[in-house]
């Protein structure tokens, strides 16, 4: 399924933050290369880095240094509005909480994003949403809102929204970190399958179980990309 | 443990001095605001007179079909209080002038209140100097007349020497009659009269008025001069009040039917009759003054809201580690009562700072060289406004105070101890909220709405056609002279420099003669008429109306041979041929004057002109040439002369003046002014309405702004996850503006919507105190839309600003 075309190209990419007088350097030299059809997993401890790694992929947040070209293309210092525009049309979120909206409909929710494609009609709207609620088994709910659905149902739909808008590669910020394992497993399945017809994915997760089902990981430690051993020894220094 | 509350409350609005200050503030605007204009209503209308146990008292007007609030005459005075037994201590009170001569030989108009001799004692008022009379001084009054000095009368005219009691003055009737009156005493600077706003120079007893004026107006049923009142008897109601006055009335018309056929009589708590002063106006003024109120408690409550859903954590921290709702509820409703407490004192604060204003606010009398006297509204922040403000401040907080006690009965406490206070997503807007940021939109538009039909109201009757000319006129008002001394007099004042045309009637126009003299007259094309009927009339010179600016619409004007000759001719207004001879020619017609029993003939009809002041409905009013008056109806005793100049007409009246006293002293005017500044001033009504709903429609408006604000500013906070989800998807800064925008848009068209069903309902009120302007006036409309829409879109602006720039990271790492 992994094509050599590349999607993601990231290099020496770094983000520091900076607060009062402290300066954080939450990402330091991160090289990534995620080509299409792939399915990553990053993984590491709390506040290694990860989403804010996942945050920059998606165009939410700017590196300070570094390049990034996204479909070949730099994106580091594009406008809002640019980065609004690919957001919308390239990159799909998952998020850990869902964030969904309380006031619209499951079908309002699905169909957000779309609204903010310029000239899509309507009947359009329609029918992506409708393929990506039955995608994910949700078609039938497409009238209640959230509040009336469980925590594993909501996140489908977020996984609908994500998918409805057809877009290159989809984000998933630990997408089972607000479920139980039942429903975390059922999660993980369905981007599975997504991943084996054809979408590239990029999930950050703590929980190793469920990095396991994704084609390749990447492991993060106090913002740098390491191999699985480093990752282990620098563990037990740090427990030690 | 209220002292704790109380000290909790108060570290609490410290420790939040932007929400304390916008909270008081906005509080101290609308009692404010309501408290100065309940201070205006009451100082021109609502305040009862001054005397003990005022809620007491009841008037009794005599009715016809024309007239609910009409005269009695001395001895039906008599009949009243001797018949109504639901009245105890009934008074009559009756309006004259009287005249004091000067020293350099002219006189000075007294306004004079003739009273039953128990007035004072009935009414409670003690006199500040000397002693009032009363029943038992009756039989010395016939002999010995006496006479009580209004206080200011008595501080302008005799410098306030207390030693005036016990001395005499002289007053005049007719030309040679002297009379020396004794003056019994003062009254104190907090009587003035019954009516608000006036003010009496002499009070006399009836006997008095008999001994030194015209005692047969005492005597004779020709004189229905008297207002009657009276105290209610313990255990007796209003109703009963009624009905024996109306049984004494019919009983005086079994006794007396051609004097009484059609008269009945009503009583009134004074209350109600004060209320039916303030009228429209005064109901529009509560009714805008609610819509400000209203307003502001909406913009707290707004703020309440929010600070409740900041503190939603901590209530549910609380109660969750044990505390009693009522507890908690009771340290919101103190931390609620201190906002009310120091929102009503900011608000008397301002409301003082308002009421010095007010007389500047109410229209200056118009310019005069002689003048009567001087209004005396007096606005002060007495116990009644405090008693409204408090009321006012405590229905608020009670409205307030339902925002606490609805978080503490039904606290979520898990989600706000999980969420920390913040909503997980931001969820469709509470109806309540919802509803009352209509409501703030929809009161604010009907208030603009008439704001702008009130200005233009106003502003018509300064440009508008009135029936009246806007050129400058001179008038002077004085005892009718002699025919062969008027004729001296007009043509002394025509070889004035700068004079025009000279004319005369028995009074002008809008002269503050309040509802003017009427005749009774037959309509034999009317033979269903079958009793005379009171037309209000005028007595001119041939040129009269010419010189004051009244178009003849039919027919020909009086001439100089209708004048010499005193034919029986008339004039009739346009109301008058509308009302009784529509769709025909009202010119041939006759008008019989029933007390000289002479048939007139009507030659012309002139177009409507104000009589009492502008904007009255027109009535039916006739033009009667002047010597005709003088030969067959009753003398009134008195004339005015209009001088046409092409200057300022007051620049005249020194030199009209001088004529007049050099003719004869005792001419000497008793008023002077021009028939512009009448103008003016009767418009006084539509310029005060004008001047105070503009006012409140503005604050109206501050309000709704800031209240708008406030709420899309919290709005935009609370949806911030949800608008940083939206960036997240690819909402642009663009979109996510018009997100905020598009709200306000939707609450502003249903806001609109019923604001203009709420000016349609304003209309029907406000139509009776518009002049040339229609209710529901287009322009008012799209001019308060205009104003509205531009204010609304300059309050989303900031928060849609604010929304704009949301960092969608920033936004979702939030939680």
């Amino acid at each position: 399924m992994v094509s050599n075309d590349k999607l993601i190209e990231i290099e020496d990419l770094t983000k520091v933050f900076y607060t009062d007088e402290v300066e954080t350097h939450a990402l330091s030299g991160i090289h990534l290369t995620i080509s299409r059809g792939e399915y990553v997993a990053m993984s590491g401890p709390s506040g290694c880095g990860k989403s804010t790694l996942l945050s920059i992929l998606g165009l939410l947040d700017t590196p300070t240094g570094g390049k990034y070209l996204l479909n070949g293309s730099p994106v580091e210092n594009l406008s809002f509005g640019d980065r609004s525009r690919i957001r919308n049309q390239e990159i799909g979120f998952i998020f850990q909480s869902f964030n969904l909206i309380g006031d619209l409909t499951v079908e309002e929710n699905v169909e957000l994003p779309l609204t903010y494609r310029a000239g899509m009609p309507s009947q359009e709207r329609k029918k992506r949403v409708k393929e990506a609620l039955e995608r994910v088994n949700m078609a039938h709910r497409m009238r209640h809102y959230p509040a009336q659905l469980s925590g594993g149902q909501q996140q489908r739909v977020a996984v609908a929204r994500a998918l409805a808008g057809a877009p290159s590669i989809l984000l998933a910020d630990e997408p089972t970190g607000n479920l139980d394992s039942k429903n975390g497993e059922a999660v993980m399945h369905l981007l599975t399958d997504l991943h084996r017809e054809g979408s590239t994915i990029c999930m950050v997760t703590h929980d190793p179980r469920f990095a396991k089902h994704a084609q390749r990981e990447v492991h993060l430690f106090d913002g740098k990309v390491v191999s699985e051993q480093e990752l282990k020894k620098l563990e037990e220094e740090v427990e030690a | 443990m209220l002292f704790q509350d109380l000290r909790y409350a108060l570290r609490q609005l410290r420790k939040n001095p932007g929400f304390t200050a916008l909270a008081v503030g906005t509080l101290a605007l609308g009692l404010g605001a309501s408290s100065a204009i309940f201070c205006l209503m009451d100082g021109v209308w609502l305040h009862p007179i001054r005397v003990p146990h005022s809620g007491e008292l009841v008037r009794v007007f005599s009715t016809t079909e024309q007239d609910a609030e009409g005269l009695f005459t001395y001895s039906e005075y008599h009949a009243l209080a001797e018949r109504v037994t639901a009245l105890k201590s009934t008074v009559a009170i009756g309006r004259r002038g009287s005249l004091m001569p000067r020293a350099d030989g002219t006189a000075a108009l007294l306004l004079t209140n003739v009273v039953s001799t128990n007035f004072f004692d009935a009414l409670g008022v003690r006199p500040m100097l000397g002693r009032s009379f009363s029943t038992a001084d009756a039989e010395r009054l016939r002999t010995h007349p006496g006479v009580l000095l209004g206080y200011s009368f008595w501080r302008r005219e005799f410098g306030g020497d207390p030693g005036i009691v016990g001395r005499q003055i002289t007053l005049l009737r007719g030309k040679d009659q002297r009379s020396q009156v004794d003056v019994w005493g003062v009254l104190p600077p907090e009587f003035r009269e019954t009516e608000n706003g006036e003010d009496r120079n002499l009070w006399m007893p009836a006997e008095t008025w008999a001994a030194v004026a015209h005692p047969e107006e005492l005597t004779s049923t020709e004189f229905r001069w008297f207002n009657v009142m009276g105290r209610l008897a313990p255990g007796a109601t209003i109703t009963q009040a009624n009905q024996q006055a109306a049984a004494t009335s019919k009983a005086l018309e079994t006794a007396d039917p051609a004097a009484n056929h059609g008269r009945s009589a009503r009583a009134v708590s004074d209350f109600r009759y004060r209320m039916s002063k303030a009228g429209t106006s005064g109901l529009l003024l509560f009714a805008i003054v609610g819509g400000v109120v209203l307003l502001s408690i909406v913009n707290v409550a707004h703020l309440l809201l929010a600070r409740g859903l900041a503190r939603g954590r901590e209530v549910a921290l609380r109660i969750s580690l044990g505390g009693r709702r009522w507890v908690v509820a009771r340290q919101l409703l103190v931390e609620n009562l201190l906002l009310g407490v120091m929102g009503l004192v900011a608000g008397l604060g301002l409301a003082a700072g308002i009421a010095a204003l007010l007389p500047r606010l109410l229209v200056k009398e118009p310019a005069m060289l002689v003048q009567l006297g001087s209004r005396a509204n007096s606005f002060q922040l007495d116990g009644r406004v405090f008693l409204f403000a408090g009321s006012l401040a405590l229905v608020t907080m009670l409205l307030l105070a339902l925002i606490p006690l609805r978080a503490v009965a039904r606290p979520q406490l898990l989600p706000m101890l999980q969420a920390g206070g913040v909503t997980r997503t931001a969820g469709k807007i509470p109806a309540l909220r919802r509803a009352a940021i209509w409501l703030q939109i929809a009161v604010s538009f009907a208030l603009l709405v008439s704001t702008g039909a009130l200005v233009r109201s106003f502003v018509n009757t300064r440009t508008q056609p009135i029936g009246l000319t806007r050129n400058q006129v001179l008038l002077a008002w004085t005892q009718e002279p002699e025919a062969p001394v008027r004729d001296a007099v007009v043509e002394r004042m025509k070889a004035l420099p700068g004079v025009g045309r000279v004319a005369y009637a028995i009074r002008a126009p809008l002269s503050l003669s309040e509802e003017g003299i009427a005749v009774k007259a037959l309509l034999p094309s009317h033979p269903e008429l079958r009793d005379p009927v009171a037309i209000k009339f005028n007595a001119v010179s041939a040129n009269f109306l010419d010189v004051t600016g009244t178009r003849i619409v039919r027919g020909r004007g009086l001439t100089v041979a209708d004048d010499a000759d005193g034919s029986a001719v008339v004039l009739i207004n346009q109301a008058m041929a509308q009302k009784y001879w529509p769709g025909q020619n009202p010119l041939g017609q006759v008008v019989r004057l029933a007390s000289a029993n002479i048939d007139a003939r009507v030659v012309g009809v002139t177009e409507n002109a104000p009589i009492g002041q502008i904007g009255e409905l027109a009535e039916p009013y006739l033009y009667v040439p002047f010597h005709f008056y003088q030969s067959h109806l009753s003398n009134m005793g008195e004339i005015t002369f209009a001088l046409e100049t092409g200057q300022n007409a007051m620049s005249m009246a020194q030199a009209a003046r001088q004529v007049l006293i050099h003719t004869d002293p005792l001419l000497d005017p008793m008023m002077m002014t021009s028939l512009p500044e009448l103008i003016r001033y009767s418009a006084g009504d539509f310029q005060m309405m004008a001047e105070l709903v503009s006012v409140l429609g503005l604050i109206g408006l501050a309000l709704t702004v800031a209240g708008l604000y406030g709420f899309l500013a919290f709005r935009v906070m609370q949806r911030r996850r949800e608008i940083g989800i939206r960036m997240a998807l690819g909402a642009t800064r663009e979109a996510t503006a018009w997100l905020i925008l598009s709200d306000t848009a939707r609450m502003a068209a249903i806001g609109l919507a019923i604001g203009l069903a709420l000016a349609v309902a304003a209309a029907r009120v406000e139509s009776s105190v518009l002049f040339g302007v229609r209710p529901l006036d287009a322009l008012s409309l799209v001019g308060a839309l205009c104003v509205l829409l531009a204010s609304m879109a300059a309050a989303a602006w900031l928060p849609a600003r604010r929304a704009a720039s949301i960092e969608p990271m920033q936004a979702l790492r939030s939680e």
